[in-house]
């Protein structure tokens, strides 16, 4: 998939999510929802600003030490009997995936979901070298059969969709004849992903942190496909960003901790798996061999900028829970795999200002987003920072904008120009009508511009009133 | 080190401004000690009615085992519970001390142990069959109801996930209040297992419209028991 998740220009991409009122109820539903689900988990667990500092705390810890710690991961895990690759770049990290597929001869994988293989186009690649790879997460299961939708949240990726349309999909594509009950639609997806869990050659998982002390990877799963895609399988290849590390297992408790409430409400999903290196010779299930692929492509250019601080993310999604734009949108309307405030703060500085600059616009900078994320990234001071560099540093604006505040500038500069354009400013009441505030204009009023400037009304009344007091 | 991995750690040292790998990273200590709190001080009593209260409210059924000696007819209760069909049960000390996999041979048909002796295949087919699947924790956490699983020569990672429905015997002193306690065991262990899984319920989603449905590709339902 990549970073990129659609070619429809960002104006025609939002038209159109707005016009979209199923999907805008659907993750309205969806936000007030997890949102207090979040609130009450948070609520009971109690001290939430100092689980927030402690969790904060460790990732920028893991950042600042991030050599050390990878190092000490890598070290573990092969001792553990892991083999670990390296990958600069996207191509390079499913290079690997590929070679390691075509050395066994595979034929089919299944993967559990994770945002990094996403990142890195994996599916796309192993498609094309005819390897059949079947999404194991409920949710991806459902995008990949819907002709490969893409994912419209991070931890929901078919929250857009509704019953009616998940009924639909398997209807057309798997001969589903049930109802549009959620209990029956998963019983029939059940028995469709079992048969392809028993006869996959490799297992592929994400991995939500490494713990460096021990070389583990974990996996926080609730549908039991990140368990099964690692027992059945005889290869497991783990797609690991760098940054994704804890100290100790001590650590991973205040980080699992703060991930799971902010995902899903939840004090812990249904499973946390940690695997520390492939099965046991005489173990008789299990991967005989396990691959991790260690990401970097573009994170340590992110950890020597001034956005380092993203970098702590946890891909909780609580964020675009918060934002007020996202709620109207959804992961669609930016067009990009990560979406909501992390995707604005993260994507410019990850992929490049010059495809990726234009969405950061979509932000209002209302900084809900700061006050819910579980380790304390200033999202919404990163996000005016790349607008900043967007203007400033990289003169990525438009022609047109450009020229508007260049004129804008002038009269506000100017005493007589302000005085001539604010005398006349009562004409922007025609702007929506005709002017380039037509598209903001459809779904807003533009306030009304008196005829009359208040500083004429007040010298007039003024005046009058001095009169009447000398009398 | 490789020269791949040297370059490649290289790289994130020049990022971070240094000309070369650290020995040891920079002292840290947690800015608070929140997590030591929960259920701090509680007696047992408090972590078993902590922990039953939570595996009520994701579904999970609880059995309580008064003594070591009714650990048998409590699993047949949970496996009645179950509707009994066919059984897959770790290979445990645990077990074999207590006679529980003759006993189950004894009042059920289709019984099998995973066996070592057997081929990854038909172990893996035996818990795909099962109806129900038997293992024991290492540990328990009152917070989130969960339990502890290693796997182990006698006891496969399939066997709690691969049957219709899986009981889990808990002993009590193996009771914690919360992860904070699991990690600092899993920390100490000399030899960490190649899989441990902390398992909350059973497997579930809200993949559609958030509504929770149980038994996505793990257990449709699961049992504990709790053994005084």
């Amino acid at each position: 998939m990549s970073i990129k998740t659609s070619n429809t220009p960002l104006y025609d991409r939002l038209e159109k999510k707005l016009c979209d009122i199923g999907m805008r109820s659907s993750i309205s539903r969806a936000q007030d929802l997890l949102n207090a689900r979040r609130n009450s988990a948070f609520e009971e667990l109690g001290h939430y600003e100092e689980w927030r500092e402690n969790a904060a705390s460790i990732r920028s810890h893991v950042l600042d030490n991030l050599d050390y710690y990878l190092n000490q991961f890598i070290t573990q895990a092969e001792k553990s009997g892991a083999h670990v690759l390296f990958a600069d770049t996207a191509e390079e990290a499913t290079g690997h995936a590929l070679t390691i597929l075509k050395k066994i001869g595979a034929k089919k994988a299944v993967k559990s979901k994770s945002m990094v293989t996403e990142e890195v186009g994996l599916n796309e690649v192993l498609e094309a070298a005819s390897i059949n790879v079947v999404e194991t997460d409920l949710a991806e299961y459902i995008l990949q059969t819907d002709d490969h939708d893409k994912p419209s949240h991070i931890v929901v990726p078919a929250v857009h969709k509704n019953r009616d349309n998940i009924q639909q999909i398997f209807a057309e594509k798997k001969g589903y004849t049930g109802d549009n009950v959620p209990e029956n639609i998963t019983r029939f997806v059940r028995n469709l992903i079992r048969k392809e869990f028993l006869t996959a050659d490799v297992g592929i998982t994400g991995c939500n942190f490494g713990v460096a002390e021990t070389g583990t990877v974990t996996l926080v799963t609730n549908e039991g496909n990140g368990r099964f895609v690692t027992t059945a399988p005889k290869t497991q290849i783990v797609f690991m960003g760098i940054e994704r590390l804890v100290p100790t297992f001590e650590e991973l408790d205040i980080v699992f901790s703060m991930l799971i409430r902010s995902a899903v409400g939840a004090k812990l999903t249904s499973y946390l798996s940690f695997i520390t290196g492939p099965k046991n010779k005489k173990d008789k299930d299990g991967p005989e061999e396990l691959y991790i692929i260690l990401v970097d492509n573009g994170r340590s250019h992110i950890l020597e900028s001034d956005f380092k601080d993203v970098l702590r993310c946890l891909r909780c999604g609580t964020c675009m829970l918060e934002c007020p734009a996202y709620r109207h949108i959804c992961g669609h309307g930016y067009g990009t795999l990560y979406p909501g405030p992390l995707g604005l703060a993260l994507v410019p500085v990850l992929a490049g200002y010059r495809e990726y600059g234009e969405v950061t616009k979509i932000c209002s900078l209302c900084s809900g987003c700061n006050d819910v994320c579980p380790v304390k990234i200033p999202l919404y001071e990163s996000i005016l920072n790349h607008r900043r560099i967007i203007a400033e540093e990289k003169h990525l604006i438009g022609k047109s904008e450009t020229f508007a505040m260049d004129v804008y500038g002038r009269i506000i500069g100017s005493s007589s120009l302000f005085s001539l354009g604010t005398r006349f400013a009562r004409f922007i009441n025609l702007l929506p009508k005709v002017g380039p505030l037509q598209e903001w204009c459809k779904e807003r009023e533009l306030p009304q511009i008196p005829s009359e400037r208040f500083r004429d009304w007040y010298k007039k009344n003024r005046s009058s009133s001095n009169r009447g007091e000398n009398k | 080190m490789s020269s791949e991995q040297k370059q490649f750690i290289g790289r994130l040292s020049k990022a971070l401004g240094r000309d070369r790998l650290p020995d040891a990273p920079t002292h840290f200590q947690l800015p608070h000690d929140v997590h030591h709190h929960y259920l701090q001080d509680a007696s047992l009593e408090e972590l078993k009615q902590t922990f039953i209260k939570n595996c009520e409210a994701v579904g999970t059924l609880v059995f309580q085992c008064s003594e070591r000696e009714a650990l048998n007819t409590t699993i047949t209760q949970a496996i009645d519970h179950f509707d009994g069909g066919s059984i897959c049960i770790a290979d445990h000390d645990y077990f074999n001390n207590a006679g529980t996999f003759k006993q189950l041979c004894n009042q059920y048909d289709q019984v099998d142990r995973w066996d070592i002796n057997l081929s990854r295949e038909e172990n893996i087919h035996c818990a795909e069959q099962a109806n129900i699947g038997i293992t024991k924790a290492e540990l328990a956490l009152a917070e989130s109801g969960t339990v502890v699983l290693y796997c182990h020569l006698g006891s496969g990672r399939s066997v709690s996930l691969l049957p219709t429905y899986t009981i889990t015997v808990i002993e009590e002193k193996d009771m914690r209040p919360r992860l904070t306690q699991a990690m600092s065991f899993l920390r100490k262990e000399k030899q960490l297992p190649c899989s441990v899984n902390f398992v909350s319920g059973a497997s579930a989603t809200a993949d559609i419209e958030l509504v929770r449905v149980q038994g996505v590709h793990g257990p449709l339902a699961i049992a504990y028991i709790l053994v005084a």
